[in-house]
């Protein structure tokens, strides 16, 4: 299985963080940090259950692909958000 | 290597299981899952290795002093974990929301591991082989057992019978993990021991579905009903993780005894 490294400082998780679109942020911190079940961020944020479950794993996995990134790829990284959610 | 992505659902399934959102069942039937899906298993590696690394840094000097307590005084006492308000609350006032929220983030990322708590329990497992104290109360009838933990604890273990299984109960006693009272419940196979670690859930819990292996000895790590287990003994890999699975299953069986 292919190796997992990461190469970031705790200055670039911040930014990587930031650079989050805001509803995958919002589920993750509200998730993270208020320790909110998956139903309370549904009722909080006003978005479906499954949207809520959609939005964690996206937020999760655009950091992982960037945090688990080879060295390197963090300083090309652009300075706007990345990727937005698809308009339903 | 390419990485696979798993199926959405699956993917969903993965991160709900971490969350502890997954129902017990539910988690047995993804682990039978994971032991046959390379892509499941990367992407469960990934996020497991996503959260070591945000655990790992020293995040809560990330931030500068000023924005820090601006975000403490946001997630003061006076709004405990677990309630509902407004999103306003704290993601807005002086800085903005996606800042507070992010820098928030970080602040409590670092709380979410618990390093020692794996040799904390082998710790707690060759103590009670050499001390000779492995039980408060020897008796493999869970009736006797179960009621044993009341009056000494805030929560009350499931003890499920796992005779059939080849899992025989043999009795209980207190310890201490973390600096607070847990329940040990101790089970037999054949001539090997097993030391179940019995505590709370935690606020921010490790991630679920853990097994490990420590000087020897396997750690299996699961949550259930708003407890936390650690399974600890020299059990093959294979076994100690089929008690976990039966104490699962037979844990939700019986659940109206417990």
């Amino acid at each position: 299985m292919e190796a997992i490294e990461s190469h970031v400082t705790s200055g670039e998780v911040r930014i990587l963080i930031e650079r989050l679109p805001e509803p995958f942020r919002e589920a993750l911190v509200l998730r993270e940090l208020q320790d909110m079940s998956y139903r309370e961020i549904a009722q909080t944020t006003g978005a479906p259950l499954g949207t809520v479950m959609s939005r964690l794993a996206r937020a999760r996995g655009m950091l992982a692909d960037l945090v688990l990134a080879p060295a390197g790829l963090l300083g090309d990284a652009p300075d706007q958000p990345m990727t937005r959610e698809a308009k339903p | 290597m390419m990485r696979q992505t798993p199926r959405a659902d699956r993917q969903m399934a993965i991160h709900a299981m971490l969350d502890g959102e997954l129902d017990a069942m539910a988690v047995v039937e993804l682990e039978s899952h994971l032991r046959l899906c390379v892509a499941c298993r990367q992407e469960l590696e990934r996020l497991e290795h996503l959260r070591n690394v945000l655990a790992g840094q020293d995040l809560r000097h990330a931030a500068p002093a000023a924005l820090r307590a601006r975000v403490a005084q946001m997630a003061a006492p006076q709004r405990p974990a677990r309630q509902n308000r407004p999103l306003g609350a704290w993601m807005g006032g002086a800085i903005g929301g996606a800042l507070a929220a992010s820098l928030a983030l970080l602040i409590a990322v670092p709380d979410v591991a618990e390093p020692g708590l794996t040799q904390a329990v082998v710790d707690g497992h060759i103590r009670s082989l050499q001390a000779g104290h492995l039980t408060d109360v020897a008796m493999s009838d869970r009736h006797v057992v179960k009621p044993w933990f009341n009056g000494r604890l805030s929560f009350a273990p499931p003890v499920p019978d796992l005779a059939q299984a080849g899992f025989a109960l043999s009795g209980g006693r207190m310890d201490v993990l973390d600096g607070r009272d847990v329940a040990v419940l101790v089970y037999r196979r054949h001539l090997h021991t097993i030391n179940l670690f019995v505590r709370p859930a935690p606020r921010l819990p490790l991630p679920l579905g853990s097994s490990t292996r420590r000087a020897g000895f396997g750690v299996e790590h699961w949550r259930m009903d708003g407890l936390e287990f650690l399974a600890v003994s020299d059990l093959d890999p294979g076994d100690l993780s089929r008690f976990r699975a039966d104490f699962i299953t037979t844990a939700h069986s019986s659940a109206p005894e417990r």
